[in-house]
C-alpha cells in the first residue's frame, strides 16, 4: 500500500454525489456502477460512499461516490455533504410525477450551497426499464436539463441501460471543468499579486 | 434497538417491584396493569417470528425491519387481539379485598418475569437459528454475498450492543409504566380521588426517577471531564447532556483522508448532542499515557458517511464538517455497524425532537390565532383554518438557512455603517431568495420577512439618498440604481432617479447668464436640456433594462422638453422677437434635439407639435413684415438698373438658365427678403407647416408684382418703364418658378398652390407688358415724334439730296435707346414691334393727326414726300421689329397723308418721286446716321429693304 501511494495520490479524484428523492434508485445505480449488481431491496440510505478506481478516456482516476440519503428529513444535513461534491449525479423515478418535481429542489440547494450554477451536474432519469409505469416522458426531462444547462439522461440500474454513461459524462464535465480551473489560475494568480503590492502604499 | 426492548423486560420486573410500595390500594392496581401485558403475549416472541421466517425475503432488508418490529412489543400484543386494560379492569372488578389484589398483583409480576426470561431464550434460541439458516443462505442461494454478511455482522452487533445500552433503556421501560399509570387516569370509572392519587403518584415516581437518573449522568459526565484531559476545553458543560456510548471500550483509527494512511489510535464517545474524539498521550513529566480529548463536534453540524470496503481503507467511515473531512476505521464491520447504528439512533432523535418543538410552537401559534380570530365565525371554517394553520408551522427552512438568517440583520447593520452597500444589497438578495423559497408562512419565517424587509427599507432610503446627489458620477448612480433593482425597487429608483436628474436640468438652467442675447441663451438652455436628457437616457438605458419600465422615462422626457418649450415660448415667441432670432433658437433647439438621436430617441416631432402654433404665428407675423418690406423698396425704388450683381445670387446659392438681367434695387431687395425668409424658415420646413410658409412666399411674389405694376402708371422715363419691366419679368419668369421647384423638392411633392401663382402672375406679366408698350408710346409721341407737330406742309419741291427730318430722327434715335435699354431678358422684337404698331395705329387713328383747330391738315408737295421718307426711313431703321400690323398702320399712315395731300391739291399734276429714289435716299440716310442706330440695328440681317406701298 505504502509503496503505491504515491501513485495513487498523483490520480485524479473526482467526487460524484447522487441526489434525488427517496426511492428513485440513487444506491442502485450506485451500486450497479460499483460492482456491477441490481438490488431489488429498498433499504433508505443514510449516506454511503463508495471509492473505485477507473478509467476515463485512457486515463486512470479515482471516482469517489457519496450515495446520500433521499428522504425529507434528511434535508438540513445535505448541505454539508454538498460542499465537497464536485459533480452531481440527480436522480428521479421515471415512474414518479413528484420525485421530478423534486429534483428542481435538489438543484435550487446545490446551486445555492455551491454558489454556483455550472456545476458538473447531470440529470438522470431511472427505472427505464419500467415502461408501463412511465410517469415523465422523455421531454420533460430533456426540456428541465436544457433550462438548467445539463444533460439528460434515461437510466435503468435493473438493466445497466445508460449507467455506465451517465457516470463517465459526468466525470468528463468535471474533468474538463478542473482543467480549464487549472489553466485559468495559473494565468490569473500572477495579475492580482502586482495589484497588492500597490495596496501597501 | 431490537435487542433493547427484549432486554428491557428483564430489568422491569425488579425494578417495578422494589419500587411500588404495595400498601396504596390504588397504587398496585396501576402496576399490576402494566405487568399485565407480557401474559398476553403469544409464545412466539416478535424477534423469534422475525427470525423463524427467512423465507420471507432476503435478510438484509428483513432484519431491518425485524428489529424495528420487536421494538414494539406492546403494539404487538395489541395487534394479537389482546387488551390488557380490560382484562386487568375486569380482574380487578372481580377481586374482593385487598389481600386479594395484592396477590393477583403478585401473579402478574411472576408472570411478567416468566415471559421475560421466555423472551430472552426465544431470542437467544431463534438467533443461534438464525445463524446457521443465514450461514446456509449465504453458501447458496445469494450471490450478493457482500451485503449478507454485513447485514448478518449489523445484527450481530446489535445484538452485542445490547448490554451497552441497557441502562439508558431503563428510563424508557419506566416510562411505560407512567403510560399505564395515565391510562388508568382516563379510565372513566375510577374515581376522581384515584385519579388525582394515580396522577400525584405518578409524578412524584417519574421526579424520582428523573432526579435518579440526571445524578447518575451527571456523576458519568463528572467522571469524564476528570479522565479526559482538554474536554473542559472543547466541550462545555451542559446539563441537559449525557453519554450515550462509552467510547473507552472501542478502538479506532484515524485515517487520513488523501493517502489512507492509518494514523493514531483513539476513542470515541458518543453524547446525546455531541461526539468527542479522544487519543492517548503520553505525558512528559509522569510518562504515563492519559486521555486527551482532541475534538468534538457538534451532531447537527456533522454528517456521517458509511464508507463501503475499498482496496485503500476497509471498515471506515467519514465525518464530513464542511470543509473538514475526517475519517475514522475500526477493526471490526460489526463495530463500524455498531456506533453508526447508535449514531442513526441520536440523530433520529434529535430530529423527532425538533419535530416535536416544531410542533408545540404550532398548537402555541394556532391557538394565539384562534384565540384572535373573531368570535363570530363559523365552526367549520375554524376547522379549515386550525387545518391550514397546523400545516403552518412545518417550514422547509434549513437551520444553517436559518441561523444565518438570523444573524443577518447585525451584519446588515455593519455592512451598511461601512457603507458596503454592494455586500448590503446581496445579502438581502440572497436572504429573499431564501425566504422565497420557504413554502409556508410559519411564525419564524414571518419574523425572518418582516426584519428582512425593514433593513432593505432603511439600506433603500441611503442607497436614494446616494441616488439623488446631483454630483455623483454615471457609474455611481448607475451602481445605485443597480442595488435598488436587486432590492426590487425599481420603481422607486427610477422616480429618485428622474426627479434628481430634473433637479439637475433645473439647477444647470439657473446658472445660464441670461445678458439679453436671446439665441445665444436659448442656445444654451437646448444644450443642457437636451444633452441632460440624452445622458440620462443613457444611464437609464444601461440600468433599467426591463422595457417595462420604458414609458415611465418617456414621460418624464415629455415633461423635461415641455417644460423647455415653455421656456422657449416665454422668451421667443411671447415677446416677439425677430424672426431671425426665433429662427437662430428653433434651429440651435433642434440641433441639440438631435444628439438624442445618438441614443435612440427622435423627438423632433414632439418639438414640431408643441411649438407649431408658435411658429405658424411667428412665420405670419414675419410675412407680413416681409411684404411691407417687399411694398416699401418697390414704391421707393428710382428703377435705375444696375449691373447684374452675380455674387448677389452666387452667396445665395441661386443659379438661372440666363444671364442675369440688369434689374434694380426692390428686385434685389425681394430676393434678399426671400432667401432671408427661406433660410429661416427653412429650418423649420415641415408639412405641418407646409401652407403656412407656401401661402407666404406666394403673397410676397403677388404684393411685388403688384406694387411693381402699379409704378408703371408713374410718370417715368422710358429707361425705367424697361427695368421695371425687367424686374417684373425676371421675377415672374424665372424667380417664381425656382422657388416653386426648391419648395417642390424640399417638400417633396408639387406645389399646386405656386403653379396657381405662376400662371396668374404670367397674366398679370402680360398686363404689365401692354401697360409698358402703352407707356413707352404715349411718351414717345409725346416727346420724340409728335406727328402732329411735325411740318409737313411744305409745298415746294423736294430736294434731291433731302434726309428723313429731325424729327423721325429723333423717333428712331428713341427706338434705339428702347431697344438698347432692354434686356434681352425681355422680348425686344415682340415688344418693339408692338410699340410701333402702336405708334403708327395711334397717328393714323388720332384725330389730331390729321386735324388742326383751324380744319383739316394740309400736306404741302414736298412736305408730303418727306413724310413719306420719313415713315420709309423710320421702317428700314427698325426693319427687324416692323411687324405686319405695324407694317400696315405705318403705310395706313403714308397713305391717309398722301390721300389728303391728293384731296388738297387735285389740280397739282406734278408727279411724286418714286419708290427707288426714297430707297436711296433711306439708304443715304442710313449711311449717315446708322452709327448712332447701333442697338436698333444690331439684329439686322443684310436683308431687301421693305416694299414701300404706293
Amino acid at each position: 500500500m505504502g509503496k503505491n501511494q504515491a501513485k495513487k495520490t498523483d490520480l485524479p479524484l473526482h467526487k460524484i454525489i447522487m441526489v434525488g428523492s427517496g426511492g428513485v434508485g440513487k444506491s442502485a445505480l450506485t451500486l450497479q456502477y460499483m460492482y456491477g449488481d441490481f438490488i431489488e431491496e429498498y433499504d433508505p440510505t443514510k449516506a454511503d460512499s463508495y471509492r473505485k478506481k477507473v478509467t476515463l478516456d485512457g486515463q486512470e482516476s479515482f471516482i469517489d461516490i457519496l450515495d446520500t440519503a433521499g428522504q425529507e428529513e434528511y434535508a438540513a444535513i445535505r448541505d454539508n455533504y454538498y460542499r465537497s461534491g464536485e459533480g452531481f449525479l440527480c436522480v428521479f423515478s421515471l415512474c414518479e410525477q413528484e420525485s421530478f418535481q423534486h429534483t428542481q429542489e435538489f438543484r435550487d440547494q446545490i446551486c445555492r450551497v455551491l454558489d454556483d450554477e455550472k456545476v458538473p451536474f447531470i440529470l438522470v432519469g431511472n427505472k427505464a426499464d419500467l415502461t408501463s409505469d412511465r410517469q415523465v416522458s422523455t421531454r420533460e426531462g430533456e426540456l428541465k436539463a436544457k433550462e438548467w444547462g445539463c444533460p439528460y439522461m434515461e437510466t435503468s440500474a435493473k438493466t445497466r441501460q445508460n449507467v455506465d454513461e451517465a457516470f463517465c459524462k459526468l466525470m468528463r464535465s468535471i474533468r474538463d471543468r478542473k482543467e480549464a480551473k487549472g489553466g485559468g489560475k495559473a494565468g490569473a494568480s500572477k495579475a492580482p499579486k502586482k495589484k497588492s503590492s500597490c495596496m501597501l502604499l | 434497538m431490537f435487542g433493547d426492548k427484549a432486554a428491557a423486560t428483564v430489568p422491569r420486573s425488579r425494578a417495578g417491584s422494589s419500587v411500588t410500595p404495595p400498601a396504596r390500594s390504588t397504587d398496585p392496581r396501576g402496576s399490576s396493569a402494566a405487568r399485565a401485558s407480557p401474559l398476553a403475549q403469544s409464545p412466539l416472541t416478535p424477534a423469534a417470528q422475525a427470525a423463524a421466517s427467512p423465507e420471507r425475503g432476503k435478510l438484509g432488508g428483513l432484519f431491518g425491519k425485524g428489529s424495528d418490529r420487536v421494538a414494539t412489543p406492546q403494539a404487538t400484543a395489541a395487534a394479537d387481539g389482546f387488551d390488557a386494560e380490560g382484562f386487568v379492569h375486569g380482574m380487578l372488578q372481580q377481586l374482593p379485598s385487598e389481600d386479594a389484589i395484592q396477590q393477583f398483583y403478585n401473579s402478574l409480576a411472576d408472570a411478567k418475569d416468566l415471559a421475560a426470561a421466555d423472551l430472552q431464550r426465544n431470542v437467544f434460541r431463534n438467533y443461534n437459528d438464525f445463524v446457521v439458516i443465514s450461514k446456509e443462505i449465504s453458501n447458496i442461494l445469494f450471490p450478493t454475498l457482500r451485503f449478507l454478511e454485513s447485514d448478518m455482522l449489523y445484527l450481530r452487533g446489535l445484538l452485542t450492543e445490547l448490554k451497552d445500552v441497557q441502562d439508558s433503556l431503563r428510563p424508557e421501560a419506566d416510562e411505560r409504566e407512567e403510560t399505564l399509570a395515565a391510562a388508568l387516569l382516563d379510565d372513566p370509572l375510577a374515581s376522581p380521588e384515584q385519579k388525582a392519587a394515580a396522577a400525584a403518584e405518578a409524578l412524584a415516581k417519574q421526579r424520582a426517577k428523573e432526579e435518579e437518573l440526571m445524578e447518575s449522568r451527571e456523576a458519568q459526565m463528572k467522571a469524564l471531564y476528570n479522565n479526559i484531559d482538554g474536554l473542559q476545553k472543547i466541550l462545555s458543560e451542559s446539563k441537559t447532556r449525557y453519554l450515550v456510548r462509552e467510547g473507552s471500550k472501542n478502538r479506532y483509527w484515524e485515517v487520513s483522508p488523501t493517502t489512507f494512511k492509518q494514523k493514531d489510535m483513539v476513542h470515541l464517545y458518543l453524547f446525546n448532542d455531541s461526539l468527542v474524539v479522544v487519543s492517548w498521550k503520553k505525558s512528559l513529566i509522569t510518562g504515563k499515557a492519559r486521555m486527551v480529548a482532541e475534538t468534538a463536534w457538534a451532531l447537527n453540524e456533522i454528517g456521517f458517511i458509511d464508507m463501503k470496503d475499498s482496496p485503500d481503507v476497509t471498515n471506515a467511515f467519514k465525518i464530513v464538517k464542511h470543509p473538514d473531512v475526517s475519517i475514522y476505521r475500526t477493526e471490526t464491520l460489526e463495530e463500524k455497524r455498531a456506533i453508526l447504528g447508535a449514531i442513526k439512533r441520536i440523530t433520529d432523535d434529535i430530529l423527532a425532537q425538533k419535530r416535536r418543538e416544531k410542533e408545540v410552537a404550532k398548537d402555541a401559534s394556532s391557538k394565539a390565532k384562534t384565540v384572535s380570530a373573531p368570535i363570530g365565525t363559523a365552526a367549520p371554517e375554524d376547522g379549515q383554518k386550525a387545518k391550514e394553520k397546523l400545516a403552518a408551522v412545518k417550514d422547509n427552512l434549513s437551520i444553517t438557512d436559518y441561523r444565518w438568517l438570523l444573524e443577518l440583520p447585525d451584519e446588515l447593520d455593519v455592512l451598511v455603517a461601512h457603507r458596503d452597500f454592494d455586500n448590503a444589497v446581496a445579502n438581502l438578495e440572497k436572504a429573499g431568495k431564501i425566504l422565497s423559497s420557504v413554502d409556508v408562512d410559519t411564525p419564524r419565517v414571518q419574523a425572518l420577512r418582516t426584519s428582512v424587509e425593514k433593513r432593505i427599507e432603511t439600506l433603500a432610503k441611503l442607497i436614494s439618498l446616494d441616488l439623488a446627489s446631483p454630483v455623483s458620477t454615471k457609474s455611481q448612480v448607475q451602481e445605485n440604481i443597480d442595488r435598488l433593482l436587486r432590492l426590487g425597487l425599481g420603481d422607486q429608483a427610477r422616480d429618485i432617479f428622474l426627479t434628481a436628474r430634473t433637479k439637475t436640468v433645473r439647477h444647470r438652467t439657473r446658472q445660464l447668464k441670461f445678458d439679453g442675447d436671446i439665441a445665444a441663451y436659448m442656445n444654451d438652455l437646448a444644450e443642457i436640456t437636451f444633452r441632460l436628457i440624452r445622458n440620462t437616457c443613457d444611464w437609464y438605458g444601461g440600468s433599467f433594462r426591463d422595457t417595462t419600465m420604458a414609458s415611465g422615462f418617456m414621460k418624464w422626457v415629455t415633461g423635461e422638453i415641455t417644460h423647455f418649450t415653455d421656456t422657449l415660448r416665454r422668451q421667443v415667441f411671447d415677446s416677439h422677437q425677430r424672426f431671425s432670432v426665433i429662427a437662430d433658437c428653433l434651429m440651435s433647439t433642434l440641433d441639440h434635439c438631435q444628439q438624442l438621436r445618438d441614443v435612440g430617441l427622435d423627438l423632433t416631432f414632439l418639438l414640431d407639435k408643441i411649438v407649431l402654433a408658435d411658429i405658424a404665428n411667428a412665420i405670419e407675423t414675419h410675412s407680413q413684415s416681409c411684404e411691407e418690406t417687399i411694398a416699401a423698396a418697390v414704391r421707393n425704388d428710382k428703377f435705375e438698373a444696375v449691373a447684374p450683381r452675380t455674387e448677389f445670387f452666387d452667396e445665395r446659392n441661386l443659379s438661372f438658365d440666363i444671364p442675369i438681367p440688369r434689374m434694380s434695387e426692390s428686385a434685389y431687395q425681394l430676393f434678399k427678403v426671400l432667401t432671408d425668409f427661406a433660410s429661416d424658415v427653412g429650418v423649420l420646413m415641415s408639412m405641418t407647416l407646409y401652407n403656412k410658409i407656401v401661402s407666404s412666399l406666394s403673397s410676397m411674389f403677388s404684393v411685388f408684382i403688384n406694387t411693381t405694376h402699379s409704378a408703371l402708371d408713374k410718370d417715368l422715363t422710358i429707361t425705367q418703364y424697361c427695368v421695371i419691366l425687367t424686374n417684373a419679368t425676371f421675377v415672374i419668369d424665372h424667380m417664381l418658378p425656382k422657388v416653386k421647384s426648391q419648395l417642390q423638392e424640399q417638400f417633396e411633392r408639387p406645389i399646386p398652390e405656386l403653379e396657381e401663382d405662376c400662371a396668374r402672375h404670367k397674366q398679370t406679366l402680360e398686363a404689365i407688358r401692354a401697360k409698358f408698350v402703352s407707356q413707352c408710346v404715349s411718351r414717345i409721341a409725346k416727346l420724340e415724334y409728335n406727328f402732329g407737330k411735325v411740318d409737313y406742309t411744305n409745298s415746294a419741291a423736294i430736294l434731291d439730296t433731302m434726309l428723313p427730318t429731325d424729327a423721325v430722327l429723333k423717333l428712331v434715335l428713341a427706338l434705339n435707346k428702347l431697344v438698347a435699354d432692354m434686356d434681352r431678358v425681355l422680348d425686344r422684337k415682340d415688344l418693339v414691334g408692338r410699340v410701333l404698331e402702336q405708334f403708327f395705329g395711334n397717328i393714323s387713328t388720332s384725330p389730331s393727326s390729321w386735324e388742326t383747330d383751324k380744319g383739316p391738315r394740309k400736306f404741302g408737295f414736298g412736305g408730303v414726300q418727306t413724310l413719306v421718307l420719313d415713315i420709309h426711313f423710320c421702317l428700314r431703321a427698325a426693319e427687324v421689329y416692323i411687324t405686319e400690323p405695324a407694317n400696315e398702320a405705318a403705310n395706313a399712315v403714308c397713305e391717309k397723308a398722301l390721300r389728303t395731300y391728293f384731296s388738297q391739291n387735285k389740280d397739282l399734276s406734278v408727279p411724286l418721286r418714286t419708290g427707288e429714289w426714297y430707297d436711296k435716299r433711306v439708304d443715304e440716310a442710313m449711311r449717315k446716321y446708322g452709327r448712332n442706330l447701333g442697338a436698333l440695328l444690331a439684329a439686322q440681317p443684310t436683308a431687301a429693304p421693305p416694299q414701300m406701298v404706293q
